[in-house]
């Protein structure tokens, strides 16, 4: 099987991941409790006008006519409208992806670059009080909740000392020009990026610490070594030349877990993205929302998982492509 | 406890007046112009967290902290030294509602001993820290038709066991149940869904709180958390005993006639807890199709004198609005009774506020900044419904009639004057006809004249689309008649003094809407208006228009230059 | 397990078996030579004695001992360390019973003690007056009489300020004054600051004829002599059960001492230190006969303002027996989760390993499937749709975090297949159950073993985001709860590190020590990694 056949399974899989998941969505929201009528509480809400709004929201059709409109539209990118703003799911979700996308690629960049540093740090200090350090700190940066560290950083940077922007991802309103604009931007997302690389640069370090002392111990550094070759070449040129491809795929599988962060972060720091939208939406029950929020999520987390599939084929041509999911 | 809470009301009415006036240096609580605006510019943060707010407002990144109900907020807010503490009386009711339609709940005993061991005052101070007021009658003492003359239930735990005694509801072996005579068991546990602890941990103690008093009188009643939509759901098909929620009502009580005529005790009807009177069905429907306010008063202080004798609901308390201002930096704001000094109802505030300088001498122009507690996600007026979205868009519409802030009585505003009369709909069949005579000079905010022909189109755009929000105002209508520009009439098929306020609608520009196929998934705000550079077709005819809207950010509204209301200096 | 005893009398010959293959230590011995694993084990430890002593070191049930002080209050011993709490109150509650109370009354009145609880009430008798026609209303009269006043209304007496002349003339008639009154004082000492809430609470009967006047008045006087009258009654004929109470809170102590909706009558009435004194003035005017009046013990308190380890939450709950409590939650939470992970990890791994073929296709499916489900969207969906009890969460959790554990046992599995005591427990016909059972099994368990151990932190972590996100249980103190109601009821805006702090050092250190373990667990089993390090 050459690399073409995998890459069709791989993305026959993905297919058919969404597709459960979509079933499984429509099926999800059908259960549980929530109506747009639900949303306007007024006494002058009449039970006519309730029924109206049910038609119009085609909740009286039967449940397969709507289980073929949902998918029917999902593909097309319409999610219907959502019960509690009335407005279509899309365009509020059009809104928000920018600023989940800008803080996801911050907090990823400079999560990886603090991390991957402080691992290649630590391994070339193998044995000092650098590495014992950066090991300890990565440690404890994994252990302790996320969520936490991005409370007490709040806490401390927003209102103890109140010298960072608390909410929202610009000033209100935002300064003219070019650079201005770039750095409001920038200290708008001092906190909630930064927080983020404090809690994930941890599992960064220490894996790339641990791939590069298993890199180094291998028998060409050895021989490279003994060749007389510099430390410093051999550790940036060799070592991490080759603990590169796993951390590649390190990125992509990572993706996941980022999302689910990232609700955490937009509901702490007030961020107006696409977790936070799925979160409210949710406990509103406003199940168009949620559901678009849900298949928007869920079609990027499989997505990067594709994306992952494919790096790991291409940087690592030893894998066995074959053997059914197993990596 | 009737002359206590009346007491009460005009003592809070003159504090709000007495240090109003005492707190500003110029006199600007009680007077206020109905000229304006005296701000070039609002800007709106949107910021969700309390705690942000309260940094923004403490910075001056806010002139106001508005809504404040929590009370470490409240205690905070009054600890500071630029902070005008503002109170007013709300339309707001926090009720506990009975399941009458089966037993024990059938019966008024049960629901009066309730009434008994129901603590309000121990409910007001322990939770609220008494900034809340105690409420007795099922319409807010904001109102008008608020009537106090009614039997009241004050707390004793005594009465309640000595009227359970006489009923018959004689304690049982354990001491902790009482038998229910009609079927000679014990009384099955009764359970009061309150929202959790998370969405409302106040509503939730309550619940616990008045199950612990009942338990006190031998009443098995338990609180049980849930969540608030598995909540609406089984109140709607009236599967509980009892629970606790909020409404947040208007100046007139028609509210009684939706929440306890006989007619609504319907799936997804407003009467939950199922009264059925033809005594009250009487009043209320006098009150539903009161020709003039006078029969409408009688017929409600009736209906209001039959429930508090029924008690479907007891009615617990009800919120003030409380808001901050910042006295260093705006003047201006207007308290009014029911509506609050910032909410955006108020339009005397959205008119009058202006900045102040050091000194405290009022300025004019510059810009505010205002915080919003949440985002105004849909500002197209046929489908907003939240009242953050009715925050903005309240300031970019105006009404034909508007309130006086301290009486609430109706003011002619848009519509210079107005004729209530009756027209035969069929033969014996008569409906009430309102004659709409316009304010000549009345501009769109893009220059286009108002006329009575937007009035004819927005009325027959909402009804031809059977738009659900406007249903209950539009659903009387049978037509409308334009006489001339600035006259047009509005038929509908029933008599009721309230089609007055069913007629007068947030009306849309007829140059804009004309064109509109599909009024759900238009969105006004994000359509770059025709003619106007850097304005979108969000046009109204209100003090300020939308500038910016950036989600999640704020909204930027600036002053409308064709503002009818405008300052006669033209600025 | 849950084999019946023959299975487990195998399964037990083959672990014999198994770890009979030739180890220098055994995995104890080994694990006592990590550092890093016996402070993670030490601290574990720790948090197990709390969870299970939790009712002895907590002193509040942390859900229903509510209002223990005023909201937000902070840690008591902040009043000693920092100079902004010196001096704030503790919570004061008092009881005031018969002997607390220092009486002033005319020789007609007797006063007994009456027997309440583990405190003596007061039982007042007063005997019939005459003269009905000259019924006045002194008391309310003279609503503010300072001090002083009270000494004049002595027993003989007989003729007081009164503006009603006419009274004069009847004591003489009855041997009685009209105007006896009985008057209690206590003096409180109070050296503290400001408190924002007090309260005094009185319970009363009257048992008097229909047309008898009682009136109760309740006065506070403060250090400087300022009298304020805090609440007053006055009753017409017999009373059942009635009850006076002033809180600072209320509105209606607000009008009366005429200060507006956001001013604070502790500002009026409380706001120096020293004696203060309680009085209660009892009158009665009954022609018809004597009037009794039981009066249970009086409640006085001041929320405080500072109270306990950790200061009290928004509904002046107790911080700290909420922090122990949350221990045992956690620890059931992460240990049952993990548990039911790894039982659903290993069967599927083993099965899909050892069946190999369509079942291991198929469950491999499922759990790529599952992989790329975004855990935190799906449990806030699910948390939602099947209520938030703790019992579903600890489902949730599981249902969606075995499938690493699968995927590692499965690898296990495909190798262990092809090791010769498989294969020979295979020839000699042994069925599929048995040999996964007795021999796979086995030597799978140090890897779940060290799976388990990883899971548990990971189980409680998640469980306290979706609390903090509004989504656990509320019925349940968690840490994750403690965290949100730290953030949605006042904790920020009251800069309360110290309800914040607590809760999110004990989740750290908790996860800490598995992540310890786990290492430590995972340096022995997997020998690669232990020559590294």
């Amino acid at each position: 099987m050459g690399f073409r056949s995998y890459l069709f399974k791989r993305l026959f899989y993905a297919v058919l991941v969404l597709f459960v998941i979509l079933t499984f969505n429509f099926i999800l929201f059908r259960v549980m409790p929530g109506d747009p009528e639900k949303m306007i509480i007024d006494p002058n809400f009449t039970v006519e006008a309730k029924q109206e709004l049910r038609r119009q929201y085609g909740l009286d059709d039967p449940i397969m006519t709507q289980y073929f409109n949902y998918m029917k539209s999902l593909l097309r990118f319409d999610m219907g409208l959502s019960f509690n703003t009335r407005r279509p799911v899309w365009s509020e979700l059009k809104e928000r992806l920018p600023n989940t996308l800008i803080l996801f690629v911050v907090t990823f960049i400079s999560t990886a670059t603090v991390g991957i540093s402080l691992g290649v740090y630590a391994a070339a200090n193998r044995g000092r009080y650098a590495e014992r350090f950066v090991v300890g700190a990565g440690l404890f940066a994994h252990a302790v909740p996320g969520f936490f560290i991005q409370l007490l950083l709040l806490l401390v940077l927003g209102y103890y000392w109140p010298i960072l922007p608390i909410h929202g991802t610009m000033s209100a309103p935002p300064p003219d020009g070019g650079f201005a604009l770039f750095l409001d931007r920038v200290w708008h997302l001092i906190l909630p990026a930064g927080s983020n690389v404090v809690i994930g640069f941890g599992s960064w370090a220490l894996y790339t610490r641990n791939t590069m002392l298993e890199a180094l111990s291998q028998d060409y550094i050895v021989t490279a070594r003994a060749k007389g070759l510099q430390r410093g070449e051999i550790l940036y040129h060799h070592a991490l030349r080759s603990v590169l491809p796993p951390i590649v795929t390190l990125i992509f599988m990572s993706l996941p877990g980022a999302v689910s962060g990232a609700v955490i972060t937009e509901s702490i720091f007030s961020w107006h993205g696409v977790g936070r939208y799925l979160l409210d939406a949710t406990l509103q029950m406003d199940y168009p929302a949620a559901q678009g929020a849900f298949y928007l999520i869920a079609l990027s987390v499989i997505i990067s998982n594709l994306l992952a599939d494919i790096a790991y084929g291409l940087v690592d041509p030893r894998i066995r492509v074959g053997a059914g999911g197993q990596r | 406890m009737q002359k206590r809470i009346r007491l009460m009301l005009a003592l809070v009415l003159s504090f709000t007046l007495a240090f109003g006036v005492a707190a500003m240096p110029v006199a600007a609580a009680v007077e206020f112009s109905d000229r304006g605006p005296n701000v070039d510019e609002i800007i709106m943060p949107i910021i969700k967290e309390q705690t942000a707010r309260r940094i923004a407002f403490e910075r001056g990144e806010s002139v106001v902290w508005a809504g404040l109900t929590q009370p470490a907020d409240i205690d905070q807010a009054k600890s500071l030294e630029i902070a005008d503490m503002r109170m007013t009386l709300g339309f707001h009711m926090f009720y506990l509602c009975f399941n009458m339609r089966k037993a024990p709940f059938n019966d008024a005993t049960i629901r009066h001993a309730m009434a008994y061991i129901t603590d309000r005052d121990n409910i007001i101070r322990t939770l609220f820290k008494g900034y809340m007021l105690p409420m007795t009658s099922f319409v807010p003492q904001a109102s008008v038709f608020y009537y106090d003359e009614v039997p009241t239930y004050p707390f004793s735990l005594a009465k309640a066991s000595q009227l359970l005694d006489n009923a018959g509801y004689k304690l049982d072996a354990t001491g902790k149940n009482r038998i229910d005579p009609n079927t000679g068991k014990p009384l099955p546990a009764m359970k009061i869904f309150t929202p959790t602890y998370e969405v409302a941990p106040t509503s939730a103690e309550l619940g616990k709180m008045i199950a612990e008093s009942a338990q006190k009188v031998g009443l098995p009643v338990e609180p049980e958390p849930m969540d608030f939509n598995v909540m609406l759901d089984k109140i709607d098909i009236a599967d509980f005993d009892m629970y606790v929620l909020a409404w947040s009502l208007s100046r007139n009580p028609t509210h009684l006639v939706n929440f306890f005529h006989s007619n609504q005790d319907v799936e997804a009807g407003y009467n939950n807890p199922g009264i059925r009177s033809a005594e009250l069905d009487a009043a209320l429907d006098i009150l539903d199709t009161a020709p003039d306010l006078a029969t409408a008063k009688a017929a409600a202080d009736e209906a209001q004198l039959i429930l508090a004798r029924e008690m479907p609901y007891i009615p617990l308390y009800s919120r003030p609005y409380i808001d901050a201002f910042r006295k260093d930096m705006v003047t201006g704001y207007i308290d009014m009774a029911g509506y609050g000094a910032a909410s955006s109802k108020n339009q005397w505030t959205v008119l009058n506020i202006r900045q102040v300088d050091e000194t405290g001498t009022p300025l004019d122009g510059g810009t505010i900044r205002w915080a919003l507690s949440e985002e105004p996600k849909n500002l197209n007026p046929t489908t907003a419904s939240s009242a953050y979205e009715w925050d903005v868009l309240d300031k970019l519409f105006d009404g034909l009639l508007t309130m006086h802030p301290e009486s609430l009585e109706d003011m002619p505003w848009m519509a210079k004057k107005w004729d209530v009369d009756t027209w035969e709909v069929e033969p014996g069949k008569e409906g009430t006809v309102i004659t709409w005579y316009l304010q000549e000079g009345i501009k769109w905010s893009d220059g286009v004249s108002f006329t009575a022909e937007d009035i004819d189109f927005t009325i027959n755009f909402l009804k031809d689309n059977k738009v659900p929000r406007y249903l209950p105002y539009t659903e009387n209508i049978v037509k409308t008649e334009l006489v001339d520009d600035y006259t047009v009439k509005v038929y509908f098929d029933t008599v009721s003094y309230w089609h007055l306020y069913n007629a007068d609608l947030v009306f849309l520009p007829k140059h804009i809407w004309q064109d509109v196929e599909d009024y759900q998934s238009f969105e006004p705000w994000l359509e770059p208006h025709p003619t106007m550079e850097g304005y979108t077709k969000l046009v109204g005819h209100g003090p300020f228009m939308l500038k910016e809207y950036r989600p999640g950010e704020f909204v930027r509204l600036v002053k409308n230059p064709n503002y009818w209301r405008l300052n006669a200096t033209g600025k | 397990m849950r084999a019946n005893p023959k299975t487990a009398q195998k399964l037990e010959a083959a672990r014999a078996a198994a770890s009979s293959a030739p180890r220098p230590l055994t995995f104890w011995e080994q694990y006592r030579r990590k550092p890093q694993g016996m402070v993670g084990l030490g601290i574990v430890l720790v948090y197990v004695l709390v969870a299970v002593f939790a009712p002895v070191i907590a002193p509040y049930d942390p859900m229903n001992d509510l209002y223990l002080a005023d909201s937000i209050a902070a840690p008591a011993w902040f009043a000693n360390v920092f100079s902004k709490y010196r001096g704030l109150p503790p919570t004061i509650r008092l009881s005031l019973g018969h002997e607390d109370w220092e009486v002033e009354k005319s020789e007609a009145i007797s006063i007994v003690p009456l027997e309440h609880g583990d405190k003596d009430g007061i039982e007042i008798f007063m005997p019939a007056t005459a003269a009905p026609d000259a019924e006045t209303d002194t008391s309310e009269e003279k609503p503010t009489s300072l001090w002083t006043s009270t000494f004049k209304w002595s027993p003989f007496g007989a003729d007081d300020d009164s503006k009603e002349s006419t009274d004069s003339s009847s004591p003489e008639k009855t041997g009685r004054s009209s105007l006896d009154k009985a008057v209690f004082q206590h003096v409180l000492n109070y050296e503290y600051k400001k408190p924002q809430t007090f309260s005094t609470k009185l319970n009363y009967t009257i048992d008097a004829p229909a047309d008898a006047e009682t009136s109760i008045m309740l006065e506070l006087i403060t250090p400087s002599g300022k009298t304020f009258d805090l609440w007053d009654t006055t009753a017409r004929g017999s009373v059942e059960d009635g009850s006076g109470l002033v809180d600072a809170r209320d509105l209606d102590l607000k009008l009366r001492l005429g200060i507006s909706f956001f001013d604070e009558p502790t500002d009026v009435v409380f706001a120096e230190k020293g004696d203060y004194t309680i009085r209660m003035t009892f009158d009665a005017k009954s022609p018809n006969g004597p009037v009794t009046i039981k009066l249970r013990p009086v409640e006085f308190g001041v929320l405080g303002m500072v109270h306990g380890l950790l200061g009290v939450d928004h509904m002046g709950s107790d911080i700290w027996s909420q922090l122990v409590y949350g221990t045992r939650i956690a620890l059931a939470i992460g240990l049952s989760a993990a548990f039911i992970a790894v039982v659903i990890g290993t069967s599927v791994g083993m099965i899909a390993g050892y069946l190999g073929g369509m079942v291991d296709e198929v469950l491999m499916r499922v759990v790529d499937v599952l992989l790329a489900v975004p855990t935190m969207p799906i449990l806030i969906v699910l948390g939602a749709l099947f209520g938030k009890s703790v019992f579903n969460v600890v489902i949730l959790l599981a249902l969606f975090s075995w499938m690493g554990i699968a995927r590692i046992v499965r690898s296990q599995t495909l190798s262990l297949k092809e090791r010769t005591f498989v294969e020979a427990a295979k020839a000699s016909g042994a069925s599929s159950g048995y040999i996964m059972l007795s021999h796979i099994l086995p030597n799978t368990m140090p890897l779940i073993f060290a799976n388990l151990v990883l899971r548990i932190p990971s189980a409680i972590l998640t469980e306290a985001s979706l609390s903090f996100l509004g989504l656990g249980d509320p019925r349940v103190p968690t840490w994750g709860r403690i965290l949100q109601n730290s953030r949605q009821f006042g904790g920020f805006t009251k800069l309360a590190w110290w309800w914040l702090l607590p809760p999110g050092l004990a989740l750290t250190f908790l996860s800490l020590a598995f992540v310890f373990i786990g290492n430590s667990v995972n340096e022995i089993l997997n020998p690669r990694y232990r020559e590294r390090s």
